[in-house]
């Protein structure tokens, strides 16, 4: 598991790569329609592709000629939190935020200052 | 070569969220005043415990936090950038140590916060994003979830082959 880990990791840390799997969450494409939105070669892309099917994030169909590139379903869990603490801080934050808000609109109530 | 110049913004961002059953002026107003900032900037754990704003466009703040080790990290804060009352408070924001602090960042630098109240009805939608200096330094921070978004992630599908294994 470590040696694979490394081999996530490693295939995670790049925009396009990541740009990639966030495609495919909205279903499996073509390598040429995975290339479309960047200014990449399809070569480039295909190399990217290779390292995410290494990594295990994605599978290559069997069809000869297509071969179409879908997210392997198990790696769905684990890529699906690689935003998590940056937004769990933000949800934390806005928890409070939005609870002393409230008492700052409670207070304002009571003092019958609440204009709107 | 400013390599933040040709880096283009959307890939330099990241967003999030909140619907509120509150008038925006009172969400906006806890971002007023340091007396209210302290009691909700601080992440669980890490409690603002310093904190200073001159809240007009062109003002400072400055913030610290303070540990489970009870030691308070290094600052950081910045200026307000923009601000539109109950609508939209731009700042920006960094750490005054050049490896953020207790977070030992290779790729410290200023984020800029852009926080906007949306009020719909009774309802207020609130959205706060940052655009980092960088794709890198993006990356590092995003890349921290990244990785314990993995382990966790990891961490479900242990448990689920083990409560497979358990039924087969």
């Amino acid at each position: 598991m470590p040696a694979s880990l490394d081999l996530i990791f490693n295939a995670l840390a790049n925009p396009t790569r990541r740009a990639i799997l966030a495609q495919l969450m909205g279903g499996e494409a073509s390598v040429g329609g995975l290339a479309a939105p960047f200014d990449l070669s399809q070569p480039t892309i295909s190399t990217h592709i290779k390292i995410l099917e290494t990594a295990g994030l994605v599978t290559r169909g069997r069809q000869a000629n297509l071969r179409p590139v879908r997210l392997h379903p198990t790696a769905l869990a684990a890529i699906d939190g690689w935003i998590g603490p940056y937004r769990a801080l933000w949800d934390q934050r806005l928890d409070r935020l939005e609870i002393i808000a409230d008492e700052l609109h409670q207070k304002d109530i009571k003092n019958g200052h609440d204009l709107d | 070569m400013d390599m933040t110049s040709i880096e283009p913004a959307h890939l330099r961002e990241a967003s999030v969220s909140r619907v509120m059953n509150l008038p925006a002026k009172y969400i906006f107003l806890a971002y007023t005043k340091p007396e209210h900032l302290m009691r909700w900037f601080g992440p669980v754990g890490y409690p603002v415990t310093f904190c200073e704003s001159d809240f007009r466009v062109g003002g400072k703040w400055r913030m610290a936090m303070t540990g489970p080790d009870g030691v308070q990290g290094a600052p950081f804060g910045g200026t307000y950038l923009d601000i539109v009352p109950n609508t939209r408070i731009v700042y920006d924001n960094a750490f005054e140590d050049a490896k953020g602090g207790a977070m030992n960042l290779q790729s410290a630098g200023t984020m800029i916060m852009t926080t906007t109240f949306d009020e719909i009805g009774r309802a207020t939608t609130v959205t706060v994003t940052t655009l980092f200096a960088t794709v890198a330094m993006k990356d590092e921070y995003l890349g921290v979830g990244m990785a314990e978004g993995i382990l966790s992630g990891f961490d479900q599908l242990d448990g689920v082959a083990r409560d497979l294994s358990r039924q087969g």
